[in-house]
């Protein structure tokens, strides 16, 4: 064993848990080398200065602190396991009341599905309505016949339910959304000229009895007709919006 | 050592601390707390640090109770987040720390070295030599000063010292071996510093 080894071997010679091979050849090394002998024994001084370190006693108060601080330490732990708890709670609550709001959203949108599929009937409604008016006109005949007998102002009524007469017309909506807008969408989608708009009435323009039927089935749709015009038969007709309540 | 008695109140105690008894808890401080501290105080040399490190293990340990493995011992278990304690301790201060080969402050000289009276020449050289071994230990590398303690002060055998460190048995044979030969040589040059400044 050579000194750089000797030095690797020393604490576990003194610690008595050198294996037997290397602890003879370590005490050979021993016997033969001053300095490492010398090593050995600073070593050993080392070890017994340190193991007759007295064992100091705690500081004042150490105890009483300690117990202070951990009993505060278990309330911060009951308090944040409660704030933990109240954390959860909240957010439960949070997700309750988005689900129920959601569950609300979800109704109101059951509702319009039911408003718009009351519309969509509405519309299917006048659509056949006008279906019947358009290609059953035997119906009408009947019901024409049915009326032959009947005065002139009966059949007056019968003919301005379908088509426009006058210069003039009132529709009463319950729709707030009918507007001169709606108005000149409609005259626009149907080949009605427009001539004229104000904030609650539009003026077109009638070129052919067609017209005024396309013109009386469009008004239909929106609400009541009142063909009020004195002017029978002019190729102007003002439309005014009105609203029931009115 | 501890008993065959003194393990089954250990175990005991630690139960119930772990059903969360801080009575028991507090009974378990009481078995380890002169211990913890006396060890943090030879990592540190420092009271005060000691005092702080300590408190903090046993609060550590207290948070960390559900953690505690039954495979390992309570003890060893202690010394552990003991040594993690300081390491993180050191490694906040560490800049602060000083070199190895560093003069003896004049301050530490006044606590450490009795002035009253006059001493015999052998006392003082004997009470020097405790100081300075001490101020060594604790700049040591906390890895190295850890396994001198445990075993020159706690009596720690290898093989449990290499389980409260976590490191393997060889680790634990090298690191004893190399803080002892650094404390050797510190030791000698620091004499020789002291008997030079006690000739002028």
């Amino acid at each position: 064993m050579d000194c750089k080894h000797f030095d690797e071997y020393i604490s576990l010679y003194l610690d008595g848990v050198i294996d037997k091979e290397n602890k003879k050849e370590f005490e050979e090394h021993l016997n033969q080398c001053p300095q490492c002998k010398k090593k050995l024994e600073e070593t050993q001084e080392v070890i017994s200065l340190i193991k007759s370190l007295d064992e100091e006693s705690l500081p004042q108060g150490f105890r009483d602190n300690l117990i202070k601080k951990l009993e505060s330490s278990r309330k911060i732990q009951t308090r944040n396991l409660l704030r933990w708890v109240a954390a959860v709670a909240g957010v439960i609550v949070i997700f309750l009341s988005a689900k129920a709001l959601k569950d609300i959203k979800y109704t109101e949108g059951i509702n319009d599905g039911v408003m718009q599929a009351e519309e969509v009937a509405e519309n299917m409604a006048s659509i056949s309505d006008d279906s019947v008016n358009e290609f059953a006109p035997p119906k009408e005949d009947r019901a024409t016949a049915e009326v032959t007998s009947t005065d002139q102002d009966q059949e007056d009524t019968r003919q301005s339910i379908m088509k426009i007469q006058s210069d003039l017309v009132e529709v009463y909506v319950q729709d707030i959304c009918i507007t001169p807008q709606t108005l000149k969408l409609m005259a626009n989608n149907n080949g009605l000229e427009l001539i004229s708009s104000d904030e609650n009435s539009i003026v077109i323009e009638i070129r052919d009895e067609e017209q005024r039927i396309i013109l009386y089935k469009e008004l239909s749709k929106m609400g009541e007709i009142r063909d009020i015009g004195e002017n029978m038969g002019s190729n102007e007709v003002k439309i005014i919006i009105k609203c029931e309540s009115e | 050592m501890i008993g065959e008695g003194d393990m089954n109140i250990e175990s005991q105690l630690v139960e119930k601390s772990m059903d969360g008894d801080l009575d028991a808890f507090e009974e378990l401080v009481l078995l380890f707390d002169k211990k913890v501290y006396n060890y943090c105080l030879r990592m540190t040399n420092n009271r005060n640090d000691a005092e702080d490190l300590a408190q903090e293990v046993f609060l550590k340990v207290y948070k960390n109770l559900k953690n505690f493995r039954k495979d390992s011992k309570f003890s060893t278990w202690i010394y552990r987040i003991a040594y993690n304690t300081c390491v993180d301790n050191y490694r906040k201060k560490r800049f602060k720390l000083l070199p190895l080969n560093k003069i003896i402050d004049e301050e530490q000289q006044e606590i450490d070295i009795p002035s009253p009276g006059p001493l015999p020449e052998e006392q003082v050289i004997s009470n020097e030599k405790y100081s300075l071994i001490k101020e060594c230990i604790a700049q040591l590398k906390p890895r190295y000063k850890s396994a001198i303690i445990l075993r020159d002060i706690h009596n720690y055998s290898y093989r449990e010292i290499a389980e409260i460190l976590d490191v393997p048995i060889g680790t634990v044979k090298s690191d004893i071996n190399r803080g002892r030969a650094l404390l050797r040589k510190a030791l000698k040059s620091r004499l020789m510093e002291y008997g030079e400044r006690r000739v002028k």
